[in-house]
């Protein structure tokens, strides 16, 4: 059981530390989205997420129409350290109350 | 220590393994006299705007500020490379983005490389720009059509 | 704190280093400070044709490979986006407890 000081959400930090052990959605600098399971964090948001599903978005110029080609790329990763300084936004997981 | 003169007979070999490389003491008999020769290893230093420096490193610190003698950049069109003497650097650390050891036992590049002259590499790297700005502008120059 | 000490008990394994210039860096930790700063050995650039200077012991292949002319090397905190870690040398239960003690602490 949580106390209630541990579950008071005072600051956006106390936010992600609720999110402890559940999935969450990264949004990256350079176009780039993580999914997983937060293990740890720290208040630079550098993160330890695990079985991760990394998106890369990629926007490409048609060598012959110079058309934009926009790309996406998936990979999984089973651990991943992730530095705070890239980190956009994190989202906790969706509750139903 | 192959590299050395064959006047030089290395009598005792201290090697200190310093945070960043590896300093080796030597002790060394040259012509009967006894010499001490600090030998640094040659590092490879990237930059954050992908530019490749290559040197012996003298100094550094806490922040990768880093100097480096008889530095040269090492400038890669393709398959041609040229190594443009600089002197002596001394880099700021936020532009590091790594330093290497260099291998001297093993060949720094692949053997299908080609070193040219610098006049040669600044018309490749100068070609190369060309293509990458000609292809950003025509794709401007189709933006009217609206592509999307 | 908690990923200096952690990464601290990583010393000795298996690491990818990815940089934010896209590079990728598998090697031995061998060390790190407190601006996360990392040393790796036996280090070899994995899966890019972009960086001939570095380029190592990659499959057969890879025509730029054969060659690591890096074999040591300091890389910079700042530059890097992602590390990838061993299953094995993550420990769920004992991560959550030092973030929880770590967000306490302020």
């Amino acid at each position: 059981m949580a106390s209630e000081e541990e579950s008071a959400v005072k600051e956006p930090l106390d936010l992600i530390r609720l999110s402890l052990d559940e999935r969450i959605y990264v949004k990256l600098r350079s176009d780039r989205e993580l999914r997983g399971k937060l293990h740890a964090y720290d208040q630079h948001l550098n993160m330890i997420l695990g079985d991760v599903e990394e998106i890369i978005t990629t926007v490409e110029i048609d060598d012959e129409t110079y058309e934009e080609i926009v790309r996406t790329t998936k990979r999984t990763v089973p651990y991943l350290f992730v530095r705070g300084d890239g980190v956009i936004l994190v989202s906790p997981p969706l509750r139903t109350a | 220590m192959s590299s050395f003169p064959h006047l030089l007979q290395a009598i005792l070999t201290i090697q200190l393994d310093f945070s960043l490389c590896k300093v080796s003491i030597v002790i060394a008999k040259y012509l009967a006299l006894y010499t001490i020769i600090y030998v640094v290893e040659k590092l490879l230093v990237l930059l954050r705007d992908g530019r490749k420096l290559l040197g012996i490193l003298r100094s550094f610190d806490q922040f990768a500020n880093a100097v480096l003698e008889g530095a040269c950049e090492r400038v890669i069109v393709g398959d041609l490379y040229c190594d443009i003497p600089l002197g002596l650097y001394v880099i700021r650390g936020e532009n590091v983005v790594l330093i290497g050891e260099l291998d001297l036992e093993r060949e720094e590049l692949p053997p299908h490389m080609t070193r040219v002259s610098a006049v040669e590499i600044k018309r490749a790297q100068k070609a190369e720009q060309d293509a990458t700005d000609l292809k950003g502008s025509m794709r401007k120059r189709m933006e009217f059509l609206d592509l999307d | 704190m908690l990923f200096f000490s952690y990464f601290k008990d990583l010393v000795g394994r298996e690491v990818t280093v990815e940089l934010k210039n896209d590079l990728a860096i598998r090697g031995t930790l061998h060390s790190v400070d407190q601006y996360l700063n990392i040393k790796l050995e036996n280090s070899r650039v994995v899966d890019q044709d972009k960086y001939p200077h570095m380029t190592g012991e990659q499959d057969a292949g890879n025509d730029l490979g054969l060659r690591l002319s890096v074999r040591n090397c300091f890389i910079r905190g700042s530059v890097v986006r992602y590390v990838q870690l061993p299953p094995e040398g993550v420990d769920t239960e004992l991560l959550h407890d030092a973030t929880r003690r770590e967000a306490r602490g302020g």
